[in-house]
């Protein structure tokens, strides 16, 4: 037994972790940070960070002006970009006079808008001639091709033409939305078995929801296209109608579910289809 | 997240390669070639790393399009990536490019001017493909996003070219980062992940998300790009110390001014007022070390490490609620990619 009187040392000077962005680029075994390394990055007020991100606590305490230095430089990126988008919406606001009311430089409908009426085409056709007159044999082709694409398809034509959707799989989506609209309704045409799993938060079920395609975890296979996301007013319920081709391969299909109305993703389906 | 990706170089590999075969296609294979279209098709096949198309087709991917949806977006990106280039080679009297002499360099100023112009418009014609595949509306977005992507890179190369015109040094950190924002990440970052984005989600999303995760994306990647400029190797494939010898204002030769003695910024003064001719190597050689006394290098370092930590949380909500993907985690992997090349 030692007789030495104990070694009591102060308390560190830290006592909340450094969450550090710059140590996640530090390789394994590489000496944490140091004055002369990256100092932490602290997001701006208001700003959360990313799940996944690791945690750099085990970073030993920074001297006070790199965390500044740190602060800084973020926050001016920050500003910068910031700036920048709303000087954006200054020049669109701008320009939206001199257009349609609602719509872009060129009296294009709003983005959600996947159909065009003839009309509108010939706005594109005089407003795209005017504001690219000078560029005149590059302009002819694409105006061409765009009188050619004026053609929407139907999505209940393929149905029609089709097989017929003999096995359906109703299933339910698990948790009812909170504003009492109701689950979503999933009607599945599929000669094979096929699992549907949605992941929407009932905060999410908003009333202009729309979907893509179905894209393969395998990225040889074709996407799965035929499948339509709509709100049902009657049922007061979105409905989401898949018709697995029988030439589709078996695999995993994921999508992503977007409010038009937001422009954001708002959630994801997962189909399965079994061989 | 895994600290050396193996994924992206997978990926550039593969879209890089797509592209690569789909832009010889657009490229004229006709006369007059000696003076034209040789020189058109020069830059878009001595390579290159494929990053602009290879984040269209992977964002466009990421929201359930197919990769040859977003092909033609990738390569109009590809080559007019490749038509500002030789304007650039030229307004910046840069010396290689790929590892090779410059466009000009090997013919001269006025055809290479003129094989930049045609290869601009070369660039556009992809995208005139896109009414008959996707829609007529679509098709105009991305016409759209094309323009606004090339008149904001003539303004982002309008600041730097003027600040070398009247030479001005005096500049702050965010002047760098604006001009970057302009000159780079419109071209290199911003608009691939919007067309990509907005071919996979068929318009239906708010691009602005992809504005501030392509930024944060983008110049974490000049950065890492004028880092190497004066520490890489020959497999760089540019000039070592071209941005010193052209007086580029890198956020290294900015902190250098800031943090300069005033006999030293009258020196630094002086010697980027000269045109790069009368430059010595003994001038670029005491810009060099300067910047090494004055700790610019891991300055700039630090720098492009925290934009990157901000680019991850830009991308974690730019790609939430979007399913599990191999394009997703490539686009997630980009940003600790561009700060590890060299």
């Amino acid at each position: 037994m030692n007789d030495r009187p104990r070694i009591r040392r102060k308390d560190p000077a830290r006592d909340a972790p450094v969450r550090d962005w710059s140590n996640m680029f530090r390789g394994p075994g590489a000496p944490a940070a140091s004055s002369t390394e990256a100092p932490p990055a602290p997001l701006p007020p208001g700003r959360t960070a990313p799940s996944g991100v690791p945690d750099a606590s085990a970073a030993p305490p920074l001297p006070s002006a790199f965390n500044d230095e740190a602060r800084i430089g973020i926050e001016t990126a920050y500003e910068v970009i910031d700036q920048h988008l709303r000087e954006g919406r200054l020049a669109a606001q701008a320009q939206a006079p001199r257009d349609t009311p609602g719509t872009g430089p060129f009296g294009v409908a709003a983005p959600s808008a996947m159909s065009i009426s003839s009309d509108s085409i010939q706005q594109v056709v005089t407003q795209g001639l005017r504001f690219y007159s000078s560029l005149m044999p590059l302009w002819a082709a694409f105006i061409k091709s765009l009188a050619a694409a004026t053609v929407v398809p139907d999505a209940s034509a393929a149905a029609a033409a089709g097989i017929a959707p003999a096995p359906l799989a109703p299933a339910p989506f698990p948790r009812a939305a909170a504003d009492g609209r109701g689950p979503v309704i999933v009607e599945i045409a599929s000669t094979r078995m096929a699992r549907v799993t949605i992941d929407l938060p009932p905060a999410a079920n908003a009333p202009n929801l729309a979907l893509g395609a179905l894209h393969p975890l395998d990225p040889g296979q074709p996407p799965l296209l035929d499948i339509a996301l709509a709100f049902d007013p009657v049922a007061n319920r979105h409905v989401v109608r898949i018709r697995v081709p029988d030439a589709q391969p078996a695999g995993v299909y994921s999508g992503v579910i977007v409010d038009r109305d937001a422009g954001a993703p708002r959630g994801t389906i997962t189909l399965r289809i079994d061989g | 997240m895994s600290v050396t990706s193996t994924l992206v170089p997978t990926i550039l590999g593969e879209y890089g390669a797509m592209t690569r075969a789909a832009l010889r296609d657009y490229l004229p294979a006709r006369e007059p070639r000696r003076h034209l279209y040789d020189l058109v098709a020069d830059y878009p096949l001595r390579g290159g790393k494929m990053m602009r198309p290879s984040l269209c087709i992977a964002a466009a991917c990421a929201f359930g399009a197919r990769p040859d949806d977003a092909l033609g977006a990738a390569v109009s990106i590809e080559l007019l990536h490749n038509a500002l280039l030789i304007h650039d080679d030229i307004e910046d009297g840069s010396e290689q490019r790929r590892g090779r002499p410059t466009l000009h360099l090997e013919h001269g100023v006025p055809l290479a001017l003129n094989a930049g112009d045609t290869l601009a418009l070369v660039g556009l014609r992809p995208l005139f493909e896109y009414p008959g595949r996707l829609g007529a509306d679509l098709a105009l977005r991305l016409v759209q996003e094309a323009e606004r992507m090339a008149l904001i890179s003539a303004e982002g190369q309008a600041l730097e070219l003027g600040w070398r015109h009247d030479n001005l040094i005096d500049l702050t950190d965010a002047d760098y980062l604006r001009m970057v924002l302009k000159k780079t990440c419109w071209l290199a970052t911003i608009f691939p992940l919007r067309a990509g984005a907005l071919i996979g989600s068929r318009a239906a999303l708010d691009l602005d998300a992809f504005i501030r995760f392509g930024f944060f994306l983008g110049a974490t990647f000049q950065i890492q790009d004028d880092l190497l400029n004066l520490v890489a190797d020959r497999s760089y494939g540019k000039e070592r110390d071209g941005d010193l010898w052209e007086g580029k204002r890198t956020l290294m030769l900015i902190r250098l001014f800031r943090e300069s003695a005033p006999a030293d910024r009258d020196r630094l003064t002086a010697i980027l007022r000269a045109a790069r001719a009368e430059r010595t190597a003994a001038d670029v050689g005491w810009i060099r070390a300067q910047i090494d006394r004055y700790d610019c290098v891991e300055y700039a370092r630090r720098y492009a490490h925290r934009l990157a930590g901000a680019a991850l949380h830009e991308y974690s909500l730019a790609f939430a609620n979007v399913p599990d993907s191999r394009d997703k985690r490539f686009l997630e992997e980009m940003v600790t990619w561009v700060v590890e090349r060299n």
